[in-house]
């Protein structure tokens, strides 16, 4: 029964893409071609609604990756409360259900002046804009010992590759009164929450396989986190004695490890942890290809006007995601959902030669604290002169009943099917 | 199953179609604001947590966005987003998203 449901869901998904699309238009306007670069929740779904906004308009999507794990959710996988399958997206199934031209390709170079995109296969393709949703890249020379092997050894499985189903491996195989160790970073990087929402599903994972004596030490390169008052409270709840918050006042950055002891340095310390797992979070900057192409600035990330999310730098190359400097929204799967939405909407508004679309956005993230209880933040924001503001914004509450928790794991479940499905276009399974 | 629910998407699209947006942005098109709502409230998918907006009437849509701002729930993400819309914002969204008559 289940299969047929799922299966009339994607008929569903893909009918809509297909034959929905010119409903959405008004008159024809001459061929545009927009190259979309980078097929998650930013560019997926910029090409999505490119296709819906503005039919006439050649759009093209590129992506490097034959398939991926979302960042939402992977650490439920790493948990082992989901499956890898679950959160897996195929490239070209992404395609098939948006109705959206698409090439698993590498781009090797994208020309801002002239508006070229250099393929890995040496083809050279010319755009009238490009979208740039390329992601994140880590930062490397800061943590001694960490580049290379280390960063397999104690694995920040942050990329939604192999390095998820790592780290599952090694989080089974910690005894009854082990040590894991996870590196937080400094702001800004992808998924603020996250290294959190790993540390709750950790102990989760540990203390429900009788492992309930392992420790788990967040070391963090900052003094607070998302959601920290709400972190901290349900761990005190949850899994008392089992996590430990080392912030950066209290020397939690991690400056060194040898990968083939588990040993971590902290700052200021000359004595290692000893761990029987680490997983190290490095600082983080916009993907190599959006250096590569000139859109960054010295902060390692690509400025945007707000309004539109064109580069600051070259007007007609817009940067989604977790690539931009696009605070206060933070770097979330839902920041680079709504952006995007933006996005197409004011390139087929400047397209047709409209008024911009008003700009205002979304976020929400949701983070599981357990297997069956969850924690939110989220807030709209709205651009102005280019900058973006808050409007409103908030989180769970410190005081709730047994029920919020358990409410908001269901709206969680139910977040990442909508999110998924809205921007890759066909609705996961329910894994459990 | 299948005819039923692509008879609700089109339902949105044709009535994104005839919807008047905020500002001066294009009169026909959803605003941007009105997409970021379907991050979550997709057909098909999340039909008890977060339903499928373009089955409900725009009148139920913006009473539901005015409880969310006037009387929130403990907890309710909806009251953090509708906090500072006003009665204007309100009744936009809920004709861009909400069911649409038949023509």
């Amino acid at each position: 029964m289940r299969a047929v449901i799922d299966r009339d869901r994607r008929r569903v998904t893909a009918a809509v893409a297909a034959s929905l699309l010119p409903r959405w238009s008004r008159a024809a306007a001459p061929a545009n071609r927009v190259i979309v670069v980078g097929a998650g929740f930013g560019g997926a779904t910029c090409a999505k609604y490119l296709r819906l906004l503005s039919p006439a308009t050649d759009v093209l999507l590129i992506e490097r990756r034959a398939d991926f794990m979302t960042g939402p959710f992977s650490n439920l996988v790493i948990a082992g409360l989901r499956t890898a399958a679950s959160i897996t997206r195929h490239t070209a199934a992404i395609g098939r259900s948006l109705g959206i031209r698409l090439i698993e390709t590498e781009v090797i170079d994208i020309d801002p002046i002239t508006l070229a995109v250099t393929l890995a296969d040496g083809r050279h393709l010319r755009a009238d804009r490009i979208v740039v949703s390329p992601g994140i890249g880590m930062r490397t020379g800061l943590i001694e010992g960490l580049d290379g092997h280390g960063a397999e050894a104690m694995p920040h499985a942050w990329m939604g590759d192999g390095q998820v189903i790592a780290l599952r491996r090694r989080l089974a195989a910690v005894p009854d009164g082990g040590t894991v160790l996870i590196g937080a970073p400094a702001n800004p990087y992808r998924c603020p929450p996250g290294p959190y929402e790993r540390a709750s599903l950790m102990a989760h994972a540990l203390k429900a396989s009788g492992r309930g004596r392992a420790k788990i030490l967040i070391a963090d390169a900052k003094d607070d986190f998302s959601k920290s008052a709400l972190f901290k409270l349900e761990w005190d709840s949850l899994y008392p004695g089992m996590i430990e918050w080392i912030p950066r006042a209290a020397g939690g950055e991690v400056v060194k490890v040898d990968a083939a002891s588990g040993e971590v340095w902290l700052r200021g310390s000359q004595t290692p942890v000893r761990t029987d797992l680490a997983s190290i979070v490095p600082a983080q900057q916009a993907a190599a290809l959006a250096a590569r192409a000139d859109l960054t600035d010295d902060s390692g990330w690509c400025p945007v006007d707000a309004g539109n999310f064109a580069s600051l730098r070259h007007p007609h190359i817009h940067v989604l995601g977790d690539a931009c400097l696009g605070a206060p929204m933070p770097k979330s799967a839902f920041a680079a959902n709504s952006q995007a939405k933006l996005c197409a909407s004011a390139i087929a508004a400047a397209l047709r030669g409209d008024e911009a679309p008003p700009a205002r956005l979304l976020n929400t993230c949701y983070s599981m604290v357990s297997d069956t209880e969850a924690i939110s933040v989220s807030g709209l924001y709205a651009a102005a002169n280019g900058k973006l503001g808050v409007v409103s914004e908030g989180m769970s509450p410190l005081a709730a009943d047994g029920g919020l928790r358990r409410r908001e794991a269901h709206q969680a479940q139910a977040w990442y099917d909508g999110i998924t499905a809205d921007s890759f276009g066909s609705p996961n399974k329910r894994m459990y | 199953m299948t005819r039923r629910a692509a008879r609700h998407v089109g339902a949105l699209c044709l009535g994104a179609s005839l919807t008047s947006a905020p500002a001066a942005f294009a009169a026909d098109l959803p605003s941007p604001l009105a997409l970021s709502c379907l991050g979550c409230h997709q057909p098909m998918v999340n039909a008890r947590e977060m339903p499928a907006l373009d089955r409900l009437p725009p009148a139920d849509i913006a009473a539901a966005l005015r409880r969310s701002r006037d009387a929130p729930e403990t907890g309710s993400i909806m009251a953090r987003f509708a906090v500072k819309l006003t009665d204007a914002d309100i009744d936009a969204l809920a004709r861009e998203l909400g069911r649409k008559p038949r023509r």
